[in-house]
């Protein structure tokens, strides 16, 4: 795996405008993503210890905490089912993000770095567009002239917010 | 409004909780229309209904308006016209069921359209036909145009209702368009004048039937309003407080319009203009305008009086001067808030004015309660990053010491090596001076030795600057070390600081309960006056909003149970004004406030009959006469907070149904505080409450399951026992402990005292097992009691000490869990907030210990009932049936009527090798029960009742017809019977009677004539069920 702050190989030619959206990509699973970076508050190493909430389901870790923050820290592989990934040698990160006032961390089995994308290399997906199998497809990655090496062969943009939005629902309205 | 910048994607943010809405109306709509339907239904109950579709029409209109459905806003609109109208001119027809379908199915389809297609989709060309349909349909049954209220003024009038200001601001009647001025203005004075609300006397809509329903409408919203007053004094049902009133105040304009009562109809329009922009929050909830409304209702019920004896609203000579006050009152209001926030002068910026005095050169701003808990967890990061400096520290000192040690070696080391030269210069020297005949030596130094003389000079400073370096480093140490205590003190500054930031004064609540006091005496037509007493006390913020209710239940059930009517005081000698004494104080780290009446008193024997009369939820009298002769004084009145259990004679408006008292105590408990009562008869009854001063901190006990960290808020742990294995066991699939109460009874002083003896079987489980955790064994060091509506449960964890930061001991403070023989002290632990999600799955908080460890706080009510509820832990068994609980028997129960088939039953199981007996009814079955508990009852379902109902220990409260099903229901409510299986052997072979034996948790239902080998093969299955299990006597 590539250093998270080392940069892309996109042709130094080709450099990013200033309308460049931040992105980060990352392993749920077998399946490679990408997420933009305005979702995310840091990307972090794991919590060591986290303390399993009464009751929840098998997606979600449990609560720790990460720098001063008391997290929840949820698995969306596991909530996405998707299947496990073919090596065993995964290096987990977390992704925290804030969402109505609490801290939330996703773990993914593995970061790349983090990188720039031009804004119409992106295809978002209103959300009455997006697959319904995957309604957390927030869009896709349309390659202008250089492929971003990080990038290559993500199955597109993870709309992340929707998709934390979609799992503290589910704990909200499943009481213990 | 909504934003129209992008509609579509705000329309699309609402469009779950549109179809969640809709489905509910349409529900709702389903329900009124069944109800109109309905051939039994009478004229009240149509009338009720015809109120709730005409609000479902003005909710779904509303609803869609706002999101610009139009074909649903036209229909939620001729659903709301044409109840408007039939809710005067009497109800529709049945045959108006068929529209109303209609409607309910098109809204059906509609709002699955829009769920289907994600985005609110206009309705098809068929639709639109269908909808056109359904609306003339509706119309149709708009009564006929003679009894239609057709004024314009009407419409005119709620479409000033109705009118909200396009701006963000408030404005004032003043500002409304020039023909709503105009209607307002007639109303005022008509509301002002006598002579002009006299004039509309003759109405022809006044018939007797309206006129009742009118009627039963005002005096149910006068105290629906009245229920809505108090419930916007606590800041959490501010909203829905204000949301209920308004909507009371305009159906009831409307109606009082209608039937041209002028006085209702001004009285609830002013009550409106108010109450928009107070729900909207652009006008405080000060004292005057809480007054205001409480008038405003007061003077509703006058005319409600006049009404009632069929007069004008205005018959009487009070009525002209209490609308002239209300009036004037009302102008008051909007004369501050004009002041306020019109004036020229003032700012535009300026922060809304809010209901407090605080003085005008003291800028406030609003901090919410979550910001200033974020700043506590700030804090409370900085001490934990203080701490882990501190430890740095501590390193660097060592090293320092090390360092000082190594150069002190250095210098050794240089001494010894200067030592050494010398030595062997001196040999050197002698052995020249034998070679050259002892002659005295002479001549220049050897250069070598010169050069290692500059190189020792040079180790010299080396060590010297060493030395000076250390110096350096241990002053600056020791400058740390002083830097970080003033930190450390800043830091508890601060955080005191902030706590405080949470802190209330008390007294801010006093001018409620002095309403609440008021409005119930003037209600009880007694003479009270509140006093108050003590030292001034600040309480946590969280807690003064939970407490208003509490306290105000207090106070009303001091003025109607507590203070006696004038006669009776005069008879009794007392002065005619009562006073309710409100005392606060400082309590250690508690705060105590007391309400005390100088009332009638509480004779704790009323009480005790009280007790013996009443049955609780397991069938049995909540008190046997045996044990009430045991109780203390202090125990009886603990009794009153035993739901159910009430002293009044009858159930009123405000009393008599026991719950009130009970819900003071749930709701003190919810704030970590407790509730005593105390009475002298003649003289008074106190109630004194115990709270915590902040919610910010708690005690509890830190424990694991597994590696993991949790804690126990100490408030609700009645006992902490070390564990003794030897006193659990298994019973019915489930652990339990049996524990002597002499080893450490918790307060005597709690309602289940009643079910207490000596000894007590307990219901037990590991945390593990409670949080849902992987468990081998029910294993932990220390089993700790806690009590869950009123039962003990026993959770077994071990606890271990923990380290905390807390204000009052600046850096940490330790627990002395685990050290030899001590039972665990709770630790005081600052507490941070957690999100709803996981407050929802048992987490109530979380604490950080000095070491950076994350806990978990729990709510241990919370996961025990559920425990109860997926069946992990035993409902507990009432001491007093443990006392009875009969042995294990190893025999079959047969219960049926008929002796033939006893009989048979008797032969069949004998021959399989059963022990079998006969019980003839229910009642015989159930004494015979209280004797032996049989292996398994096979059971009919009719059986008359042919012996005895005295003495077989069925609980008074049991089914009339104690049939199978009535013994079934019994024995599942029971937890001795609860597992033993039950196989139903009836006539009775409808599906019916078998789904509602399983229901009931029978294990089979067989019909007569049963094959013998099926008979036994399910007999023998059901017996098979139970066998791993273990009885309770063979536990023991």
């Amino acid at each position: 795996m590539s250093s998270p702050l080392t940069n892309s190989a996109r042709s130094p030619d080709a450099g990013p405008s200033s309308l460049a959206v931040g992105c980060v990509s990352f392993t749920l699973g077998k399946q490679r993503w990408a997420a933009r970076l305005d979702g995310l508050r840091r990307v972090l190493p794991p919590p060591e210890v986290c303390i399993p909430i009464p009751h929840s389901p098998p997606w979600v870790c449990g609560m720790a905490l990460m720098e001063t923050d008391i997290v929840t820290v949820l698995d969306p592989a596991r909530f996405l089912d998707a299947q496990a990934p073919a090596s065993s040698s995964r290096q987990r990160m977390v992704f925290t993000m804030t969402y109505q006032d609490a801290v939330l961390a996703m773990l993914v089995d593995d970061c790349g770095a983090i990188t720039a994308v031009e804004p119409d290399e992106i295809v978002d997906l209103l959300p009455e567009h997006r697959p319904e199998d995957l309604p957390w497809l927030g869009g896709l990655y349309r390659p202008r002239q250089t492929t971003t090496l990080e990038l290559r062969g993500i199955a597109g943009f993870l709309d992340i917010t929707g998709l934390m939005a979609a799992c503290v629902a589910i704990l909200e309205s499943e009481s213990a | 409004m909504l934003p129209t910048d992008d509609p579509q994607r705000v329309h699309l943010a609402h469009l779950p909780d549109f179809v969640t809405e809709m489905r509910g109306y349409i529900a709702d709509l389903h329900r009124q229309t069944s109800e109109m339907a309905s051939p039994t239904r009478s004229g009240e109950s149509a009338a009720q209904a015809v109120r709730l579709l005409r609000r479902l029409g003005h909710t779904i209109t509303s609803l869609a308006q706002t999101l610009q459905i139009a074909d649903i806003e036209q229909l939620g609109a001729a659903l709301d016209e044409v109840m408007i109208a039939r809710a005067t001119a009497g109800p529709p027809t049945g045959a108006i069921v068929a529209p109303l379908t209609r409607l309910a199915v098109y809204l059906e389809l509609r709002v699955n359209g829009i769920e289907r297609q994600g985005r609110f989709i206009p309705p098809t060309q068929e639709e639109e036909a269908e909808m056109r349909r359904v609306c003339a349909a509706l119309r149709t049954y708009l009564p006929p145009p003679e009894t239609h209220a057709p004024t314009s003024a009407f419409h005119l009038l709620d479409d000033v209702a109705d009118w909200e200001p396009a701006g963000v601001e408030f404005q004032e009647l003043t500002d409304l368009p020039p023909e709503s001025q105009a209607i307002v203005a007639t109303f005022l004075r008509a509301g002002l004048s006598p002579d002009a609300s006299a004039s509309p006397v003759a109405n022809d809509h006044r018939s007797p039937a309206v006129m009742e329903t009118f009627i039963d409408e005002l005096t149910e919203s006068i105290e629906q309003m009245r229920v809505a007053i108090v419930r916007i004094q606590s800041p959490q049902d501010r909203r829905v407080g204000l949301q209920t009133l308004l909507e009371l105040a305009h159906r009831l304009k409307g109606a009082a319009f209608t039937l041209m009562y002028v006085d209702v109809s001004t009285v609830t329009n002013l009550q409106e203009s108010l109450l928009k922009p107070l729900r909207l929050g652009r006008l405080p909830l000060s004292n005057a305008v809480l007054q205001w409304l409480i008038a405003s209702i007061n003077a509703l019920d006058h005319f409600l009086a006049n009404i009632r004896v069929a007069r004008e609203s205005h018959d009487d000579q009070g009525s002209a001067q209490l609308m002239a006050d209300l009036h004037e009152q009302y102008v008051d209001i909007l004369a501050s808030i004009s002041t306020t926030r019109l004036s020229p002068e003032s700012d535009e910026t300026a922060p809304t004015p809010v209901a407090t005095s605080q003085p005008l050169d003291v800028p406030t701003i609003r901090v919410g309660a979550r910001q200033v808990d974020q700043l506590l967890a700030s804090i409370g990061g900085q001490q934990l990053n203080r701490v882990a400096m501190e430890r740095l520290r501590a390193q660097v000192v060592t090293s320092e010491e090390d360092f000082t040690r190594v150069i002190a070696r250095l210098h050794v080391l240089e001494e010894r090596l200067r030592a050494e030269r010398y030595h062997r210069l001196t040999q050197i020297e002698g052995e020249t001076r034998r070679l050259a005949g002892d002659l005295p030596l002479g001549g220049p130094r050897d250069p070598r030795e010169v050069e290692f003389e500059q190189w020792m000079a040079m180790v010299d400073e080396v060590i010297a600057d060493l030395r000076s370096v250390d110096l350096d480093m241990r002053l600056a140490l020791n400058q740390l070390g002083r830097q970080g205590e003033y930190h450390d003190y800043l830091t508890e500054q601060t955080q005191r600081d902030v706590l405080a930031l949470r802190q209330v004064p008390f007294s801010e609540m006093i001018p409620r309960l002095q309403l609440v006091l008021r409005a119930t005496a003037i209600a009880e037509q007694k003479e009270v006056s509140l006093a108050i007493t003590g030292e001034p006390i600040e309480i946590d913020r969280d807690i003064q909003s939970i407490l208003l209710d509490p306290l105000a239940q207090l106070v009303r059930n001091a003025i109607v149970h507590g203070i006696e009517s004038a006669t009776e005081r005069s008879r009794a000698g007392k002065p005619s004004m009562a006073y309710v004494t409100l005392r606060t104080e400082h309590a250690g780290d508690m705060v105590r406030i007391t309400i005390a009446d100088d009332g009638r008193g509480i004779d704790p024997q009323h009480i005790v009959q009280a007790a013996l009369q009443t049955y609780g939820p397991d069938g049995y009298p909540l008190l046997d006469p045996e044990r009430a002769a045991q109780l203390s004084r202090a125990e009886i009145f603990d009794l009153l907070f035993i739901p159910d259990l009430t002293t009044a004679p009858s159930v009123s408006a405000t009393a008599g149904r026991g719950m009130g008292l009970a819900a003071v105590k749930r709701a003190i408990a919810s704030i970590r505080g407790e509730v005593t009562v105390a009475s002298d008869l003649g003289s008074g009854t106190s109630f004194t409450l115990s709270l915590p001063i902040s919610l910010g901190m708690l005690r509890g006990y830190a424990m694991r399951a597994g590696p993991y960290p949790y804690v126990a808020i100490a408030d609700e742990v009645v006992a902490l026992h070390p564990m003794h294995r030897a006193q659990v066991y298994e019973a019915r699939g489930k652990h339990w402990i049996r524990l002597d109460d002499a080893e450490g009874t918790p307060s005597s002083a709690e309602p289940d005292v009643l079910h207490r003896s000596k000894q007590r079987e307990l219901p037990i489980i590991a945390l593990s097992a409670l949080i849902d955790q992987p468990m081998l064994a029910v294993e932990g060091e220390y089993l700790l009691l806690v009590r869950v509506d009123t039962h003990d449960y026993g959770i077994i964890a071990d606890l271990f000490p923990v380290d905390q930061i807390v204000p009052e001991h600046p850096i940490v403070t330790s627990s002395d869990a685990g050290s030899a023989g001590a039972v665990p002290q709770a630790t005081t632990m600052i507490t941070r907030q957690v999100p709803n999600y996981l407050k929802r799955r048992g987490i109530r908080y979380a604490s950080v210990t000095a070491r950076g460890e994350l806990m978990a706080v729990l709510d241990l009510p919370m996961l025990v009932r559920r425990a109860i509820a997926s069946g992990q832990i035993a409902r507990p068994i009432f001491t007093n049936h443990v006392l009875d609980t009969p042995p294990q028997g190893e025999h079959i129960l047969v219960v049926d009527d008929s002796p033939s088939i006893q009989r048979g039953m008797l032969q069949i199981l004998t021959a399989a090798g059963y022990t079998v007996e006969g019980a003839r009814d229910g009642y015989d079955a159930w004494a015979q029960m209280r004797r032996s508990i049989p292996r398994l009852v096979l059971l009919d379902v009719e059986m008359p009742t042919i012996g005895t109902k005295h003495a077989t220990g069925v609980p008074p409260s049991a089914e009339r017809n104690f049939d199978g099903f009535a013994v079934l229901r019994l024995m599942r409510q029971h937890a001795i019977y609860q597992d033993v299986p039950v196989v139903m052997l009836t006539s009775r072979a409808a599906s019916l009677y078998r789904d509602q034996a399983i229901a009931l948790g029978a294990f089979e239902y067989l019909t007569k004539p049963c094959p013998t080998e099926y008979l036994l093969g399910v007999v023998s299955k059901a017996l098979a069920g139970r066998a791993t299990e273990v009885s309770v006597r063979e536990a023991l």
